[in-house]
């Protein structure tokens, strides 16, 4: 272990920056953030067992778990914690460099979903649905998921055909220059 | 009373009952709301999980507008309001990005629950209901983002808020106790895995029925999107025919405050309340 007390990276996935590690090496394993965690069940990590793999400096092996991007971000572990450790805020980067290297995400359809909702925005400002969903279905080839409940959603007027977008898109266009996102 | 209004874009989009019934009883209530000019999408669940510079610059542009203009700002999806929080706190704690967003932390950013919850609104709520919520028994469900992170939302209590609950209760409904009014519906994993999301929301809906709920109840626009849109599916799965009416805290009040607009905001659900809402004399 380096003398620092904080993890460094032993692979190419950079180790939480130092407020973060002091913040996950104060974790005990109580496992209270599985317990709570609504996809533990789906996970090949569990949320305990990645905070103790980020505390070690091995962040590679959560970059390439299949939970990284099963996490909900819904903070059901961070509320729990009783050390303040909150799993999203750990994975968040981790994702963020898995995206800028693109490294493999294992055929996940979650980086897909998220990135296409980014160029959604870069593009109109604001969600268009029909784009959304119809760059997604191309990207993902599930052209046919959800088509029933698409049709429906549209009778209902649910879904807009026309984008609406907003009056300072260059601005909007401006930030995601200045972004790591390309 | 008056408040700047972030609808963000599921109110524009998927969710536009919510949109027409916040602006309606906000009005009925004498709370003004003027629409914030230009707004753009907060990032919504995605922002943060690609890049970090977004997910603070996207809501950065909208609340240095919003501090000009002054008012605080009530935004009522849940998303939103934890978005432009989380971004005005990182805003104030970071040296670079308070030079770059020259936001000074004048102004609140309030979420459609504490609007409805303030003092002064919920006397009014008492005052001027028509058509008290009698025989109406509800669950409510707060969701994730509406009590967490808490060190964005700081809820009173993360486990068992009790907001929406309040207002309920001062509608005349019967708010009934249940153990997952935040426990999570799937909620972003919406087109990704819906698989999981049947799973989630499944949950929530057959603990709902099990208490005896006629509804349910959210103020997030995700929460209600996956709990309405994905009961064809459970009845496909299990056999059953799920009929569970979710209502926006919003369309209550509405109902409650006689609002003629009430039966439009209801064409847009998948599973219709009317039945339900008629056969308690509600409409």
């Amino acid at each position: 272990m380096p003398q620092t007390g904080y993890a460094t990276s032993t692979g190419r996935i950079a180790a939480p920056q130092a407020d973060l590690a002091a913040i996950i090496n104060q974790c005990y394993q109580c496992g209270k953030c599985s317990a709570g965690c609504p996809v533990a069940s789906e996970m090949d990590l569990m949320p305990h067992q990645m905070v103790r793999l980020a505390v070690l400096g091995d962040v590679d092996r959560i970059a390439a778990s299949k939970s990284v991007w099963l996490c909900l971000t819904c903070h059901t572990c961070g509320a729990r914690c009783p050390n303040g450790i909150d799993v999203p805020a750990l994975l968040d980067p981790i994702r963020h460099q898995i995206l800028r290297d693109k490294l493999d995400t294992k055929g996940s359809p979650v980086p897909v979903f998220h990135k296409t909702f980014m160029d959604t925005i870069k593009t109109f400002g604001r969600v268009y649905e029909l784009f959304l969903i119809g760059m997604y279905k191309l990207r993902t080839k599930k052209y046919f998921d959800d088509m029933e409940l698409g049709m429906q959603m549209f009778k209902k007027g649910k879904l807009h055909l026309l984008p609406q977008k907003t009056g300072s898109l260059s601005e909007v266009k401006q930030v995601f220059k200045k972004s790591g996102l390309k | 009373m008056e408040f700047t209004y972030y609808p963000g874009c599921s109110l524009k989009g998927s969710a536009e009952e919510l949109d027409e019934s916040f602006r309606s009883v906000s009005e009925k209530l004498g709370v003004t709301l003027k629409e914030l000019p230009d707004w753009a999408c907060c990032g919504a669940s995605s922002a943060h999980m690609v890049d970090a510079y977004l997910e603070t610059a996207l809501p950065a542009r909208d609340l240095l507008t919003a501090e000009r203009l002054g008012r605080d700002v009530v935004a009522p999806c849940a998303g939103c309001h934890v978005r432009m929080k989380a971004a005005s706190m990182k805003i104030l704690e970071d040296a670079d990005l308070s030079r770059q967003f020259p936001f000074k932390g004048e102004i609140d950013i309030i979420s459609g629950i504490e609007m409805f919850h303030k003092q002064d609104v919920l006397k009014r709520i008492k005052e001027r209901r028509s058509k008290p919520l009698d025989g109406l028994k509800v669950v409510t469900y707060y969701g994730c983002l509406a009590v967490r992170p808490v060190e964005v939302v700081a809820p009173e209590d993360p486990e068992n808020p009790r907001q929406m609950d309040d207002v309920l209760e001062a509608l005349g409904a019967e708010v009934l106790n249940w153990p997952y009014k935040t426990d999570c519906c799937g909620g972003s994993l919406a087109v990704t895995r819906t698989d999981l999301v049947i799973k989630l929301s499944k949950k929530l809906i057959d603990m709902a029925i099990a208490v005896g709920a006629d509804a349910m109840v959210t103020l997030c626009p995700m929460c209600q999107a996956n709990l309405d849109t994905r009961q064809a599916d459970m009845s496909k799965l299990s056999g059953k025919n799920y009929q569970m009416p979710v209502l926006y805290l919003t369309e209550l009040i509405g109902v409650a405050l006689n609002d003629s607009q009430a039966t439009r905001w209801f064409e847009k659900h998948m599973v219709s309340p009317k039945n339900m809402l008629a056969s308690k004399g509600l409409i």
